[in-house]
């Protein structure tokens, strides 16, 4: 945590109220995301108990899918195939491919838009991508049980969803913990922010005094795992499904699932619309300069997948093998480099840790010497390299020699020539003409950081893979492995005796666990 | 008087025994006293927690208690651990079940008063280890339910590891049995950190225990095998997570912390928080006078504590109160070493050059700098103080 960010905790926690971390949103948000909430049977790995998703922020007009008993295939997979029916008729769209001219000659396929899907927290990114989608991706092959065809698309939908999140500065998978944390301060730890209730609390303001507001609000479960005491109040009524379901009950059936859906209807509404605030308050901050490239970014990739698409359902490895893993890590390494770097030049806010480490220069004009002819290091004949002469106006701790960027346009490049405690001369290496357009007038305010991204192509894609990723890997984690034994056919199944002989435990002393020590 | 002043803490409150997740909250914040004071005196935190007014609602769902103990079921009871043989197989060679022998300590008949059943499977435990250390050949292969007693930080607790595996090369290897999936090689980083600290525990009592019974502790491997779910089936999957480093963090950790009876010296005089055995005081009139006795013993509050402490909610409303920066958590509480208060370390760094003590003269030139900057920019872009008017999340 920088002093930065530490201050701007500071006075969120003295105002009671959340601070704005960023002057920008660097992020993109579509017009209409698809919003997708949902819980998860405690104990199981992937069984979910409802999904609730649509674009629009009443969730009355949402859509939700219930699984009364998600231990039993036909109830779970009931609720799962409608979800992936929904699913797939949104993800349809963004498949077409339209063909654009490339730059070098030749055409290029690429999706016309992007999907863009958002989750109240990190953990429901993970558990449907990871977790669900990882559960269906292999269904319909090898000894797995046959689904219909939207779900195993679904599947292979939500694996490139769940590896594309990974990418430092996507906007295609959003969690709005993360996105609103990395937008505002609170005066809360990160592990509190964590949770969507209380992080907009902060944002939105409660009536009242906060921190009690805070703790009633840590109750509220916005998936994947649902608040204990209410699955406690649930139990009987997945057990009455059950039994309905085994004495071929109808209407106990009927009466038992209704039951379960409007208690899981009433939970989850409240995670989607807040999920639909968040993104209503993100919305209207101005976005930053660099969302629209990540964006492009974003296209690139989705448009692979979605030319993979074409040729049947895209198939994923159990894990990545060595070389893509290196290939991975390294993509992933830059973007990351890249995504601090191009953020701290967008937005003021996010320079300030900078500037407050001392890496900043700011001064007013005194001078510039348009005239100043030097040899630069490598060339033979001398040509121009102005001389910025800055009155400093605040602390650094840059020294003669370091390479400096200006921050109002990151082409313009420099090299300190001299500093002390008053003043700073800057010779302008690069971006000359940049800086000409720009006609800095005498007294102007001038920002120079010492960052210097890297400008030309990655210099480093492994083709073969590399020492640090030669590790002993199986064969079997690299994705031909055999199928079956149950292990891939989703979550566990029981049948209808099991189920029936199961107990209901009733609330649990808050001091069991398994396993447990005496 | 160690004793005596621990029973007076306790007074006549009901005497809590250490659980999995008291044993987690201390090894989790060892420096935390008021956790221990809390865990020796035999205090329940839970109950405490709930007097105090800020009661943790914490607890673990039916669907999750039933889904574990039915996978530990199956490997064990239900398939004569047959399926716990066939998962240790990779790291354990044992004979199958009817050459198997099983010792389960829990069977050393129930005994109606629940501590003798306790020092009768502590004792049973015991004699087990001592067998199979000393290569005795009718020596049980896997000791079902052992109990090891051990001194925790001057907190004495029982624990009960899922399961020892005796090799057939004498060594011994802790199993433990959890209920989260490993999928393709992998398990939830969080749960499998909690359990490797879980069974770090294990370990080292279960060395010490072996210290105590005259054997070699190296007898018992540096690691415990996690046997759960494979996937999405319920097929058995093992997995040998290595256990040197955090056993011996822990070990070297909870070697440092003060000794129990040092840390009651410090205590007030006659502290007690059985602060109304005769219910002569209103709710509002007790809750105070014992959160008085509870605030006089120190805690050392982070916001992980929530994960595993029932005095959390307590202690964080503690810290709001005085605007702590542990707050914020370790790392700002690390970089404002010195301020006392967030509402400081604003003072701080609106303050003059030149115009605070010594002592913070440092932290204030960084936060005067840092804040400079802050308002620096802020100043470029006006609307970054501003929060938003939300628009209405679907429209464009």
């Amino acid at each position: 945590m920088s002093l930065v960010d530490l201050l701007m905790a500071a006075e969120a926690a003295q105002s009671h109220a959340a601070v704005r971390r960023t002057a920008y949103r660097h992020q993109h948000l579509s017009a209409k995301p698809l919003v997708v909430v949902a819980y998860n049977l405690s104990g199981e790995a992937a069984a979910p108990l409802g999904i609730m998703y649509g674009t629009e922020s009443d969730a009355e007009r949402a859509r939700l899918v219930v699984a009364a008993e998600p231990r039993n295939r036909e109830s779970r997979f009931e609720a799962i195939n409608a979800f992936a029916a929904d699913f797939v008729e949104f993800i349809g769209p963004y498949l077409q491919l339209t063909t654009v001219p490339k730059k070098g000659g030749g055409f290029r396929q690429v999706a016309s838009d992007v999907p863009q899907v958002v989750v109240p927290n990190r953990a429901t990114r993970s558990y449907l991508g990871s977790r669900l989608g990882r559960s269906l991706r292999y269904l319909g092959l090898g000894e797995t049980h046959e689904v219909p065809e939207a779900t195993q698309w679904t599947g292979a939908h939500l694996s490139w969803f769940a590896e594309h999140s990974q990418l430092p500065g996507q906007s295609v998978f959003l969690a709005m913990t993360e996105s609103l944390a990395q937008h505002f301060a609170t005066g809360q730890s990160s592990l509190e922010d964590e949770n969507l209730a209380t992080l907009l609390a902060w944002i939105e303001g409660v009536p009242g005094g906060l921190l009690p507001a805070l703790e009633l609000l840590e109750e509220s479960a916005y998936g994947p795992v649902p608040n204990p005491r209410w699955e406690a109040t649930l139990a009987p009524f997945v057990k009455a499904y059950t039994e309905g379901l085994r004495a071929d009950d109808e209407a106990k059936m009927n009466l038992a699932f209704s039951r379960v859906e409007s208690e899981t209807r009433q939970a989850l509404k409240e995670a989607y619309e807040a999920t639909h605030r968040a993104i209503g308050i993100l919305r209207p901050i101005a976005p930053a300069a660099g969302v629209t490239g990540r964006w492009q970014t974003d296209k690139y990739e989705w448009s692979a997948h979605a030319r993979r698409c074409q040729r049947g359902i895209p198939r994923f490895a159990r894990r990545h093998d060595p070389l893509r893993a290196a290939r991975a890590l390294q993509r992933w390494t830059s973007a990351a480099d890249a995504l601090e770097m191009q953020q701290a030049f967008d937005d003021p806010l996010i320079m300030a840790r900078l500037d407050a480490d001392g890496r900043c220069a700011t001064g007013d004009v005194l001078a510039i010497d348009w005239n100043n002819r030097e040899v630069k290091p490598g060339g033979k004949n001398r040509t121009k390299v102005p001389l910025v002469e800055l009155a400093l106006t605040a602390p650094t701790r840059l020294l003669r020699d370091e390479i400096v960027r200006w921050t109002e346009d990151q082409r313009v490049k420099g090299v300190v020539r001299s500093v002390d405690s008053a003043s700073m001369t800057i010779a302008v290496t690069n971006g000359m003409k940049a800086l000409v357009d720009a006609s800095v007038a005498t007294g102007a305010e001038m920002l120079f950081v010492n960052l210097n991204p890297w400008e030309g192509r990655d210099p480093w894609a492994p083709d073969e893979v590399p020492w640090t990723h030669r590790a002993p890997t199986t064969s079997d984690l690299a994705g031909e492995s055999s199928l079956g034994g149950g292990d891939d056919d989703g979550s566990p199944d029981m049948t209808l005796d099991e189920l029936g002989a199961l107990p209901i435990v009733g609330v649990v002393d808050p001091d069991d666990e398994p396993g447990v020590v005496l | 008087m160690t004793h005596e002043a621990l029973d007076q803490i306790r007074g006549s409150l009901p005497l809590a025994r250490a659980n999995a997740r008291s044993v987690a909250a201390l090894t989790q914040n060892p420096g935390c006293t008021r956790r221990r004071v809390i865990d020796s005196a035999g205090v329940s935190a839970h109950q405490l927690a709930e007097r105090l007014g800020h009661p943790t609602t914490r607890g673990q769902s039916p669907f999750a208690i039933e889904g574990g103990n039915r996978f530990e079921a199956r490997l064990k009871r239900r398939s004569g651990y047959e399926l716990l043989v066939e998962a240790l197989a990779p790291f354990v060679d044992l004979p199958t079940p009817p050459a198997l022998i099983v010792e389960d300590v829990n069977r050393v008949g129930r005994l109606k008063d629940a501590q003798a059943w306790m020092d009768a499977r502590v004792k049973r435990t015991d004699d087990v280890l001592a067998q199979i250390a000393r290569g005795n050949a009718h020596a049980p292969h896997v000791v079902d339910h052992p109990v090891l007693r051990f001194d925790l930080a001057g907190v004495a607790v029982n624990l009960e590891p899922d399961a020892l595996a005796f090799r057939v090369r004498d060594k011994l290897e802790l199993v433990e049995i959890k209920s989260y999936p490993i999928i393709d090689g992998q398990a939830d980083p969080a749960k499998l950190s909690a359990t490797a600290g879980q069974a770090s525990v294990y370990h080292m009592a279960l060395r010490a225990t072996l210290e105590r019974l005259g054997f070699d502790p190296d007898l018992l491997e540096w690691s415990v095998i996690l046997v759960a779910p494979r996937n999405f089936g319920r097929t058995p999957v093992a997995h040998r997570i290595p256990l040197k480093k955090k056993s011996m963090a822990l070990t070297r950790v909870l070697n440092a912390v003060p000794r129990t009876p040092d840390v009651l010296r410090e205590l007030p005089e006659g502290l007690t928080f059985d602060v109304d055995p005769g219910g002569d005081l209103g709710d509002d009139a007790a809750r105070a006078v014992l959160a008085e006795a509870v605030s006089a013993v120190p805690a050392f509050y982070v916001p992980e504590c929530a994960q595993n402490c029932d005095m959390a909610k307590f202690c964080r409303q503690e810290v709001w109160a005085s605007d702590d920066p542990a707050r914020l958590g370790r790392q700002a509480r690390d970089n404002l070493a010195g301020v006392h208060s967030l509402a400081d370390a604003l003072t701080l760094a609106k303050s003059e050059p030149g115009k605070v003590n010594d002592d913070l003269a440092d932290v204030a030139v960084a936060l005067r700098d840092a804040y400079s900057a802050l308002e620096r920019a802020r100043s470029r872009v006006p609307t970054a103080r501003v929060t938003p008017q939300p628009m209405s999340g679907g429209a464009s």
